[in-house]
């Protein structure tokens, strides 16, 4: 499965860093879990403070209540091209997750803007600290994140290798994760204010032997003012015929 | 079965080979480098105190990235660019509440030429701020805050230069030069009158507290919209900051010849993609549009630069406000160039001053 994945994602580069000629769309900044979970390669401008703030609900396979959570994350242009954030939250699952209260701490560098030919590209480093509820052990994660835009649709892809630091026995060390997503300005001619996602993603399961774990996601920002954009969206996660759906809106606001 | 893929050393050398096109790739290596707008007290005033304003700014970023979006990707047909212009009139008439995203609205010319891009956020950057400045009535010493604002600006590559450039000389004396003018007259009339309203608005900034620029700015806006409504077409040349806003000239020369530099390199972008004769592929477009990108940079007018020959030399030619020898002849303005650029054109009526507008409106 793992190496399907690779073929997936060594596909996804060939077809993003070929150097043919192509029309496309430069946009705004996405960030990651706003609404979906895959993100563009640029960070914000140097100098600039963003916090990222939302709420949401995940419906975990029809077992019971739906729980919520509240992220939040501040961003930070450290200098040109690179962007150091710092997210946590709040879950109402008792169980450990990513939603969770961990404490992330972000790197992000940005290597180029898109151009006609060549896509944008950006590494990110993220260190988990096990700060949350029952979890433990820091997990590492390093993230490619490339754009390449056909017209006014953008492609966006990411792939992660995330390294578990405290993992049960048979556990995987690292769990590779692929995030492909689209975005699309809506009614250019008044502006285009609001932007439509949709996304994809295939996650590696934490045990060998199991399924990969996968989902859709559909989402949609809106630049609200000059500095607050809104956002909305819904993703599933499916793995072994159950499926979890999770609804999420969030601000983001800028200074 | 083997897995390949499973050894790290075959995904590196795979992902080389799937990358090298991006390596080899004649398009030059370039980056976002983008920058934060400078914070201060006034930051964000401009829509607080005199919001009509503020959209009508709005609009005018929308018309300049539509424009370009119309000349890189349709067939560039008269109907082409007069249905853009009436697109884009439609937008300034819904008085945006939002300055749209210009890499949105104009995709295309973001990532063919994104220095340029650059370039003009951030010199658009520093013209927003300016107006946040002389809005906010609580910064009592404008002077200084323009100055930290000024030194901020041009500490940027990207930042085009504060020394006058010979604007209707050597800069409008390219081949592709007034094509764009000669082409879409309407169009470009319209790009002028935001130009116009642009400076216009500084001279009326100056006149007092925000509750005073917002009564006088009325007559100021409702001249802008009667240039929408009927494009200055008989005016043959940009307007220029000391004829629109002769006070604001006077007290920022620095920030008006940035401005005036900044409508020029906007006019010459507009000639290179309206001529595809002379520029067929993107490439040639890009290349242009670059080259002429560097006559402007703030980092290639220091001492003697490079570019020292596209600075404006008074005495040698110009309009009067600039100190150049524009006089009249048989009721129209012409100018004289020297050295075989471009001799005696003429000017046609020149844009109205902010004051003449003011005190035309009170009469």
């Amino acid at each position: 499965m793992r190496g399907r994945l690779w073929g997936l994602a060594l596909a996804c580069a060939a077809v993003c860093s070929s150097a043919i000629p192509a029309l496309g769309i430069e946009h705004g900044n996405l960030d990651e879990r706003h609404p979906l979970r895959f993100e563009d390669p640029y960070p914000i401008p140097q100098g600039e403070w963003s916090i990222e703030a939302g709420i949401g609900f995940q419906r975990m396979g029809g077992r019971g209540r739906p729980h919520a959570f509240i992220p939040i994350d501040v961003l930070y242009g450290a200098a040109l091209n690179t962007q150091f954030s710092l997210g946590t939250g709040w879950s109402s699952l008792a169980v450990s997750d990513s939603q969770s209260s961990d404490l992330r701490i972000s790197a992000l560098y940005n290597f180029r803007q898109e151009t006609m030919s060549l896509p944008a590209l950006a590494l990110k480093y993220t260190l988990e600290l096990p700060t949350g509820t029952r979890s433990e052990g820091v997990d590492t994660e390093i993230k490619a994140l490339v754009t390449k835009s056909i017209s006014s649709v953008s492609f966006h892809f990411n792939l992660t290798d995330r390294f578990i630091g405290e993992r049960s026995f048979a556990a995987r060390s690292s769990l590779l994760i692929f995030d492909l997503g689209a975005s699309l300005p809506l009614f250019i001619s008044h502006g285009g204010r609001n932007l439509l996602l949709a996304g994809w993603h295939s996650e590696q399961y934490p045990y060998p032997w199991g399924d990969n774990v996968t989902g859709f996601g559909l989402g949609i920002r809106r630049q609200q003012t000059a500095r607050t954009v809104l956002d909305a969206g819904v993703e599933t996660e499916s793995s072994y015929g159950v499926t979890n759906v999770r609804f999420a809106g969030g601000l983001s606001w800028s200074y | 079965m083997s897995r390949p893929l499973r050894c790290p050393s075959l995904r590196v050398v795979l992902l080389l080979v799937l990358i090298h096109p991006a390596i080899a790739s004649p398009e030059p290596w370039v980056t976002r480098d983008s920058r934060a707008s400078p914070r201060g007290p006034w930051r964000g005033a401009l829509s607080r105190e005199l919001p009509q304003l503020y959209r009508e700014f709005n609009g005018i970023d929308f018309g300049h990235a539509r424009l370009a979006a119309t000349l890189l990707r349709s067939k560039r047909t008269p109907a082409d660019v007069e249905s853009a212009r009436v697109q884009v009139l439609g937008f300034i008439r819904r008085k945006p509440a939002v300055p749209p995203d210009e890499s949105l609205v104009d995709p295309v010319f973001a990532r063919l030429a994104w220095k340029v891009q650059r370039t003009f956020e951030w010199t658009h950057a520093f013209h927003r701020s300016l107006y946040d400045l002389f809005a906010r009535d609580r910064v009592t010493d404008k002077r200084a805050a323009y100055k930290r604002l000024l030194v901020g600006y041009l500490q940027s590559p990207d930042a085009i230069t504060a020394r006058p450039l010979d604007h209707h000389g050597r800069l409008w004396a390219f081949p592709e030069s007034k094509a764009f003018r000669d082409s879409f007259p309407k169009f470009n009339s319209q790009i002028w009158a935001y130009h116009w309203l642009q400076g216009a608005a500084y001279d009326v900034q100056l006149l007092g507290p925000a509750a005073k620029q917002r009564e006088l700015m009325k007559a100021i806006l409702s001249q802008y919209h009667e240039y929408l409504d009927r494009p200055p077409v008989e005016w043959r040349f940009m307007p220029l900051m000391p004829e629109v806003a002769p006070r604001f000239s006077a007290e920022y020369p620095e920030a008006a010849a940035i401005f005036d530099n900044l409508h020029m390199l906007h006019d010459n972008v507009d000639d290179i993609l309206t001529r595809r004769d002379l520029f067929p592929t993107r490439a040639k477009q890009r290349n242009a549009i670059l080259k002429v990108r560097r006559f402007y940079l703030a980092r290639n007018h220091q001492r003697t630069g490079p570019y020292a020959e596209y600075e404006f030399s008074p005495g040698e030619r110009g309009l009067d406000a600039q100190g150049g020898h524009a006089k009249e002849m048989h009721g129209e303005m012409v100018m004289h160039g020297s050295g075989g650029i471009d001799a005696d054109e003429p000017l046609g009526p020149r844009p109205p001053s902010a004051d003449d507008v003011l005190k035309a409106r009170k009469e």
